[in-house]
């Protein structure tokens, strides 16, 4: 699966990324993460550092005067002795032993307690020396760190009671923010060292991994310069990505078809054979490779393709489409592909069988309009009728097309759209073609239709299937509806399509789960299938719980009046076949997703599943294995351990559970730098404020980096267990 | 997969699976909510035993190595035969003021002897079993007070590997018990201040919102009309009132109570208010201000009664509950742990009674986090915030609150990231 999911990832790397992204507009994305960065990460250190300062010079304030005051008091007590133990001797008039000494040792008693006192309860050194002080301003500064990194060693701690107050407001408000700091710093620091392991230390290993791949990639581009040659160039990924971005203006519309349906071939005929053969790679090369042929055997096509509707992508998608199509039908009897496995497994009707022996002898659109509607309309099998709305459509504009794949698109402005949509559907071999033909074939019975969909789902289940499978009909619409502003929307939906779509009745479980998984390889695949699982019955609220999916979040918030609307829609239409629209659907959101900014580290949790998968993802989603992040903070914990056995010089394991009960902010005291035999309390005070920062901000970062990876393991283990049961997933993970 | 195959395997050797089942029973009992309590009780308690036995094992061994280090020296009496001596030699008291110097530099001498003994730590004796108890929970609630500390290599070799497998522990006992405390208290609270108890009370409550609610939602019509006039067509009325075309607060608050409330017929009937006041008490958000006195209640609480036990003025308590609590833990106030210890019974109750306090009060204090989470979820003016249904698993809607959170940096993610690092597994859970 991984081999398969990261297959994508070499077109996608060695293609140079967002080419119609203006240098200038880079540039000043680049700064605005810089400054934003900076800004925000620094000035949150910067708030945390003065306020550790501040509270020093607080404490220091507030304490010192009590500390000194100690000690000046040890002095007394001694002095009051001596001047007690005189009086006594001289007092005396015949010295006897005994009385002498029971006086004496009442008095070294009360002596040992009051010392006691000024040790326990006011916090008194021993030391007598008045210059010698706790709180100093670096003692000051230590406390302060010591407590809001909730650390609390306690050697020095609060004696006043304005001391004792000023601390409680202290942590209450200190504490938060440090560890927001030290969020902060542990997000940067995870991002960083995301990108360090996967763009450097594994580069080696993921070139490795990918070897597979790039022979697959090779191939691909092999193919590409076939079409050079007889086509405008399609450069697949890139393509892909264009068609998100800047759909009309980016010129490169005849390559489209290709952008879409490689990747979409790649996926079906890889689920496939995987499923049903266990050699998928070899099957869907060699499909891919036919194609190519065909395409060259296909010259009218790819003329006509260009010449009628050039510049105008969606329409040269659906001839490209529609000629691979008839390709693909030539080579079905040669082909024991998953098309013929399809079929097998899922025994035609009798509508459909008729359907699909008209493919074998009518031109290809002429054909697919003719399944299409026979799919929907058996009585209105009319041929003459199909190739004339194949004429029309090649006169016409695509644009209108990509419309009608677009229901929602439509909705708004069905009054204008009928025309070209009854033209246009015949070539669209997917579900939405046969949704609008359903009924009367008229857009304008969009309720109608939507309603009568449940009762006939069953039949037209199946029929998309194998039309699906036979019309690996990209999302055309996207590019279109992104002139338009409602990408974002067509994004979310195709999810929410997705999702019903995978729910179809006639799918075995496994298969449908691999499908799944393979689409979805951009997001979040595990949820989405546990998720999809769960809701596989209430088909009408599938648009409903999609929306909150990442598509969603992706989208611009500008759109939301829409989306209510869209959804409504979504819930009754069924959506076009997943495979098809997935393929394009992941980059666009990924590219959304991925905002200028340090905070979406939440995001990672929707990739943290499944780090097998990760090959499509940016180095910024790669999970980092946890072995790495505990030798991490293993090593950091040992490196310190030696660091401080030399500065402190404590015994080794000293140092060790030091370190440890210092990072894990436990904090017992027993041990504290700055107390030990050295003098220069600053500089260990320096170094040990250093290190706590760090290794605290590491710990966070490892967390960071491991956190749902950790809690997915951790499920399964309880699962494995049995502490888990599969709805309370949320109350135990540890 | 994994059930189908244990399915599989049941049929074959029956036995081994019955005995697996049985062992899941019981690993599912014990990381239950009560099975919890029982499971960190009983660490604390092991690791009180294992503290308790290796330090006093390592005591022994290193009293038998080097017995000198053990003769317990009598610092007073030292003192007090050299002061004697002084004395009776001084016994003319010709120089009353070398005499004086001479017994302050006696007495000098015998203070740092005191000092060192003191602050050399904690001896053997503290490692009564309540002392170690009080220790182990010190160390896997991260408090650390210090008072009694691990002197031999053994037991710090051993403090860190219980630290780590008992940190986790104890932070699923967190979660977990927050859970159950905010559940409860939610009901509580749903009972007693929301007036459900008296149905006279609720109803006409719910009467009252549910105008106010019907009159927002009206507005929000009006304004959805507006706005969308020209631009789409709306399928069903049902969907201006839910599209959230403004940004603003008002709007998102209440679009989750008018998207409730075009389920709900405007009319109200009883039915449907009886409904609500006997419906789950899930939805109930608990405002922050509740939680807030909740947790200085339980500090005041704590100072009262620690003041009491240990003979604390108030602010001593409280600021010991404070410091305890955030898991600070100076140590520098340690219930039994006065200056003169003289009974070791009391001494020992102190100990449970503050380690008992400790164990609820970061369970309340976990509550408090949950609580205001789940307060701060559905209150932030966010613009996709609850209009979506909440019906879906968990994992939608884990990613849905995540969704939310994205735009702003908001005090979401300042408790439920931020503290990541703490509290991380207890936070994500929360968060989930």
């Amino acid at each position: 699966m991984s081999g398969r999911r990261a297959q994508s990832l070499p077109a996608h790397m060695l293609e140079p990324a967002k080419p119609e992204r203006g240098k200038c507009v880079a540039a000043i994305c680049f700064s605005w993460k810089v400054i934003t960065c900076i800004v925000s990460h620094v000035l949150l250190v910067l708030l945390v550092v003065s306020y550790c300062v501040g509270g020093a010079y607080l404490f220091q304030h507030l304490e010192r005067p009590h500390e000194l005051e100690i000690k000046r008091g040890i002095e007394n007590i001694r002095f009051n002795l001596t001047e007690n133990i005189w009086l006594l001797s001289d007092d005396a008039e015949v010295l006897r032993e005994s009385d002498w000494m029971a006086n004496v040792s009442k008095h070294l008693a009360n002596f040992e307690k009051q010392i006691l006192t000024a040790i326990k309860a006011h916090g008194w050194d021993g030391n007598e020396d008045l210059k010698k002080s706790q709180w100093t301003f670096a003692g000051s500064l230590f406390y302060s760190i010591i407590v809001i990194t909730t650390i609390g060693y306690g050697h020095i701690s609060p004696r006043t009671d304005w001391g004792k107050v000023t601390t409680i407001f202290y942590a209450i408000v200190g504490i938060p923010l440090m560890l927001i700091c030290l969020s902060n710093i542990g997000d940067v620091m995870a991002t960083s060292f995301r990108f360090l392991y996967w763009r450097i230390c594994c580069y080696v290993c993921t070139r490795t991994a990918k070897r597979p791949r790039n022979a697959r990639s090779r191939q691909r581009s092999m193919r590409s310069q076939r079409h050079a040659r007889s086509q405008p160039p399609p450069s697949f990924r890139r393509s892909m990505k264009m068609t998100q971005r800047s759909g009309n203006d980016s010129g490169l519309g005849p390559s489209m078809g290709h952008a879409y349906s490689d990747p979409e071939l790649r996926t079906m005929g890889r689920g496939y054979d995987d499923r049903e053969f266990g050699h998928r790679s070899s099957g869907g090369r060699n499909r891919r490779q036919q194609h190519q042929q065909n395409q060259h055997h296909n010259p009218y096509h790819d003329h006509r393709q260009r010449h009628t509707i050039y510049g105008d992508e969606y329409e040269t998608q659906t001839l490209n489409r529609s000629h691979r199509y008839s390709s693909r039908q030539r080579q079905r009897d040669r082909m024991r592909d998953r098309h013929t496995v399809e079929r097998e497994r899922y025994p035609r009707s009798h509508l459909d069988a008729g359907s699909i022996e008209d493919f074998s002898d009518v031109p290809p659109p002429t054909k697919r309009a003719h399944s299409v509607r026979s799919v929907r309309s058996p009585h209105n099998q009319d041929s003459s009728r199909a190739s004339k709305e194949l004429q029309r459509l090649h006169s016409a504009p695509g644009r209108s097309r990509a419309k009608s794949v677009d229901p929602r698109h439509v909705s708004s402005h069905y009054e204008d759209v009928d025309e070209d949509v009854v033209r246009k559907t015949p070539i669209i071999p997917n579900r939405y073609a046969m949704d609008d033909f359903g009924g009367n074939g008229h857009r304008r019975q969009s309720a109608p239709r939507s309603q009568s969909m449940p009762r006939s789902a069953h039949q037209r289940h199946r029929q998309r299937d194998r039309e699906r499978e036979r019309s690996p009909q990209p999302p055309p619409h996207n590019s279109h509806r992104q002139n338009n502003g409602r990408r974002a929307g067509s994004l979310g939906r195709q999810t929410s399509r997705y999702g019903n779509h995978l729910e179809l009745p006639d799918y075995d479980a496994p298969p449908r789960g691999r499908d799944r998984r393979r689409d979805h390889s951009g997001h979040s695949q595990g949820r989405y299938d546990d998720y999809v699982e769960e809701s596989f019955d209430e088909g009408s609220l599938y648009g409903e719980h999609y929306e909150d999916y990442p598509p969603q979040r992706s989208r611009s918030r500008s759109r939301e009046p829409k989306r209510r609307e869209r959804r409504r829609e979504r819930s009754e239409r069924l959506p076009p076949s997943p495979r098809i629209m997935s393929p394009m659907g992941f980059p666009v959101q990924r590219q959304i997703r991925r905002r200028p900014s340090y905070d979406y580290d939440d995001d990672d949790s929707m990739y943290g599943d499944e780090y097998g998968d990760y090959g499509d993802l940016l180095p910024k989603d790669r999970p980092v294995p946890i072995w790495l992040c505990v030798f991490l903070v293993v090593s950091y914990i040992l490196g310190g351990a030696a660091l401080f056995a030399y500065w402190e010089s404590w015994s080794f394991l000293d140092s060790a559970y030091f370190c440890f009960i210092t990072l894990t902010t436990i904090g017992f005291g027993d041990f504290v730098p700055a107390k030990g035999v050295k003098d220069e309390s600053e500089q260990s005070i320096a170094y040990c404020s250093l290190y706590l920062l760090f290794g605290i901000a590491l710990l966070a970062m490892s967390f960071n980096l491991v956190q749902e990876e950790f809690i997915a393991n951790v499920k399964e283990v309880a699962r494995r267990l049995g502490i888990l049961k599969d709805d309370d997933d949320d109350q135990d993970e540890d | 997969m994994s059930s189908r195959r244990s399915s599989f395997r049941r049929k074959e050797k029956p036995a081994f699976d019955r005995f697996k089942d049985h062992c899941r029973h019981f690993t599912a009992f014990m990381f239950s909510n009560v099975g919890i309590i029982l499971l960190v009780t009983f660490y604390t308690i092991g690791g009180a035993f294992i503290f308790q036995a290796i330090e006093i094992f390592e005591y022994e061994r290193l009293k038998l190595e080097k017995p000198h280090r053990f003769i317990a020296r009598n610092f007073s009496g030292e003192a007090l035969t050299r002061i004697w001596d002084l004395t009776s030699e001084n016994i003319s008291f010709f120089d009353p003021r070398a005499y004086r110097r001479r017994v302050n530099d006696v007495l000098l001498e015998y203070q740092r002897a005191i000092v060192k003994k003191q602050l050399k730590g904690p001896d053997v004796e503290q490692w009564s079993f309540s002392g170690a108890f009080l220790y182990s929970l010190t160390v896997i609630t991260t408090i650390g007070y210090g008072n009694i500390t691990p002197q031999s290599e053994w037991g710090k070799l051993v403090t860190i590997l219980y630290a780590i497998i008992g940190m986790p522990l104890f932070l699923l006992y967190l979660s977990n018990i927050g859970d159950v405390l905010a559940k409860s208290f939610k009901w509580i609270y749903s009972k007693v201040c929301l007036c459900r108890i008296c149905p006279g009370v609720a109803k006409r409550r719910i009467i009252r919102e549910r105008r106010k609610m019907r009159q927002l939602a009206r507005a929000l019509q009006l304004h959805d009309m507006e706005n969308a006039r020209g631009s789409s067509s709306y399928s069903s009325s049902n969907s201006t009132s839910t599209s959230n075309s403004s940004s603003s607060g008002d709007y998102s608050r209440s679009s989750k109570h008018s998207s409730s409330l075009v389920d709900v017929p405007f009319s109200g009937s009883d039915s449907d208010i009886e409904r609500e006041i006997r419906g789950s008490t899930d939805e109930i958000t608990v405002p922050v201000t509740v939680c807030i006195f909740v947790m200085v209640g339980y500090i005041l609480w704590g100072a009262l009664l620690f003041g009491r036990w240990e003979d604390w003025n108030y602010l001593d308590g409280s600021y010991f509950c404070l410091i305890s609590l955030s898991s600070i833990g100076f140590g520098d106030l340690v219930p039994g742990d006065r200056v003169i210890t003289a009974d070791r019974d009391k001494v020992e109750v102190s100990f449970i009674l503050c380690a008992v306090y400790l164990l609820l009060g970061m369970a309340v204090i976990a509550m408090c986090f949950n609580l205001m989470q789940v307060n701060i979820k559905n209150n932030i003016p966010c613009k996709k915030v609850t209009t979506y249904s909440f019906t879906g698993a968990s994992r939608p809607q884990y990613s849905s609150c995540k969704a939310r959170i994205q735009g702003l940096f908001s005090m979401q993610k300042l408790l439920g990231r931020s503290l990541s690092y703490k509290r991380i597994l207890l936070f994500t859970v929360v968060g989930d």
